[in-house]
């Protein structure tokens, strides 16, 4: 039963990602009612993104880059986690623009049009990185292992759980305890008298496209030293958002936590008896969840619906 | 004037539900706009706001036109709206409802703490989810947050429909409050003796077409025309 400790904490850990995943996914079905599956292409893009600024060549004129690799690793990777998802941030204002004919129509479109986005970035990552697995470096304080209780315990995942929570709680401020977030759930409830209100709705959305994306990069940064870097981690990463959206119910923070959290033990625990069936089990979740109880564990509106 | 409706074709779809509808509200004055069920009175208020767009015609606030302009800045232009359904955001509460909707235009400006004090109740309830409010705090919710936007003009629709006879004259009381202070009204009612109490011009509506414009004394007065426009009293 101890030995399992190890394998729990992954699953906590993951399980904070994917709901941090997901509530970037979950604030835009909300605001816009559109299913942007091309959320998990913009995780991934994250992680290359993160790769490429940590790795020996920087994105950057000769002189800037040599500065820049002068400095501590430390340093570049704090300055990493906010210039990657910046950078992604600037994608989302493309996605976003293309995506704003789609508002109000039929879900379909809004769909296939992200799909589209999905398949662009992918092949762009292909094309600019090739197939090829990467890893992400990072400072030597958050790498290795320690020992305790007999058990081998790797420092970064607790690193990840604590950035995770850190993220998930910055975004709880700003949804239920500022007036930000409260235009941003009347906007969701009912877009129209927003507007009458004398709210830019169509700055509204490009913000908060832009916020989700921006939350997708910052998982996908944190994901990577575990993962590792390649071209189908957005999609490892955009079916347990889904589900945990599904789960959690559209519109529920703290449902998407939990359900975060579960289905994050579920791939850990899983990992722990057979390591190649981790990823698959999430699969077998969402069909059996979507099968069974779309409404969600707590009854709410399903994703579905929306 | 501080709004002209002139000529608009309001559709939806294929379907129109204005035609040719034109009127005009004085500055700091009541007018009431009456018709029965589905002769596009909240098509009206719709074609201002910019919500459901006319698709001829033109719509003028404050000197200004805004037929094309978007829906927030029309509102942003002093323009509140009071919907016959109310639309509160039913997670979020009073408090969070009136904040969001704050906000400054050239018209005399609102605090959420005078807007609640013309609703005394509302300062008990700032910390309720509106999903537990009482039909007539919604409507006390609504108005005040149509408020504390600011507005030249406020656009009521149907401020009577489900609420009891004593709220009903609350409201009224507040209308005729609002015009003592200069903000005026657009007052949508089928129910017309309600509507008529308190405004200055009134027109009556059709099938999409405005059958009569006026002042509302004359159709208070002359029980003959009112019957022959309404049907009704
Ligand atoms: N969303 C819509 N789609 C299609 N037709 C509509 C829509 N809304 C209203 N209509 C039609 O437009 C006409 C005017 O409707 P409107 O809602 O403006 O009437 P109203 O005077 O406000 O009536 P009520 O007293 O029932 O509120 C009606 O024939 C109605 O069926
Ligand atoms: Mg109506």
């Amino acid at each position: 039963m101890f030995d399992l400790l190890p394998h729990i904490l992954n699953g906590l850990t993951l399980g904070l990602l994917f709901a941090l995943i997901a509530l970037g996914f979950m604030l835009i079905v909300g605001l816009m009612e559109q299913i942007n599956l091309a959320h998990g292409s913009l995780f991934a893009l994250g992680a290359y993104f993160a790769m490429q600024l940590m790795g020996p060549r920087p994105p950057f004129p000769a002189d800037l880059a040599q500065s820049w690799l002068a400095l501590p690793l430390g340093w570049r990777y704090a300055a990493t986690l906010i210039l990657a998802p910046a950078a992604v941030g600037v994608v989302g204002i493309a996605i976003e623009f293309c995506m704003r004919r789609t508002y109000g129509k039929d879900p379909l479109y809004g769909l296939l049009l992200t799909f589209g986005a999905a398949m662009v970035i992918e092949e762009m990552i292909r094309l600019t990185w090739g197939t090829r697995d990467y890893v992400l470096q990072v400072p030597q304080a958050v790498n290795g292992g320690f020992i305790f209780g007999d058990l081998i315990w790797s420092t970064y995942r607790f690193y990840a759980a604590g950035i995770a929570v850190a993220v998930i709680g910055l975004v709880w401020l700003l949804i239920e305890k500022t007036s930000f977030g409260a235009t941003v759930k009347a906007g969701a409830h009912d877009s129209e008298i927003v507007r009458a209100l004398g709210i830019n709705l169509t700055r509204l959305r490009l913000l908060v496209f832009v916020f989700g994306t921006m939350l997708a990069a910052i998982a996908g940064i944190i994901v990577a030293p575990i993962w590792g870097i390649r071209p189908h981690m957005g999609v490892d990463a955009v079916i347990p958002a889904f589900l945990v959206i599904v789960l959690g119910g559209v519109g529920s923070f703290w449902g998407a936590v939990v359900a975060g959290l579960l289905v994050g033990l579920a791939v850990g625990l899983s990992g722990a008896y057979a390591s190649e069936w981790s990823l698959l089990s999430m699969y077998v979740l969402l069909v059996a969840v979507v099968t069974f109880r779309a409404r969600g564990l707590w009854g709410k509106k399903s994703v579905l619906e929306a | 004037m501080i709004l002209q409706v002139e000529a608009v074709d309001t559709f939806y779809g294929e379907t129109q539900a204005l035609f040719g509808a034109s009127l005009s509200v004085e500055r700091g004055k009541v007018f009431a706009l009456l018709g029965p069920n589905g002769a596009g009175k909240t098509t009206m208020l719709r074609s201002i706001l910019g919500l459901t767009r006319p698709r001829r015609g033109a719509v003028r606030f404050d000197g200004r036109e805004v037929t094309h302009s978007p829906t927030h800045e029309i509102a942003r232009g002093g323009i509140g709206w009071v919907p016959d359904d109310r639309r509160l955001c039913p997670t979020l509460s009073v408090a969070r409802n009136l904040g969001i909707a704050q906000k400054r235009t050239k018209f005399r400006s609102w605090t959420v703490k005078e807007a609640c004090e013309i609703f005394s109740p509302l300062e008990y309830l700032m910390e309720r989810e509106c999903e537990n409010l009482s039909g007539g705090e919604m409507q006390m919710v609504a108005i005040a947050r149509a408020l504390v936007g600011s507005p030249g003009l406020i656009l009521f629709d149907e401020p009577s429909q489900g609420l009891a006879p004593k709220i009903v004259g609350d409201v009224l009381a507040t209308i005729r409050r609002l015009r003592n202070e200069g903000v005026a009204s657009l007052v949508v009612e089928q129910n017309a003796e309600i509507a008529l109490s308190v405004a200055d011009q009134a027109a009556v509506i059709d099938r999409g077409r405005i059958a009569w414009n006026g002042d509302a004394a004359t159709l208070r007065d002359d029980r003959g025309l009112r019957q022959r426009l309404l049907g009704v009293h």
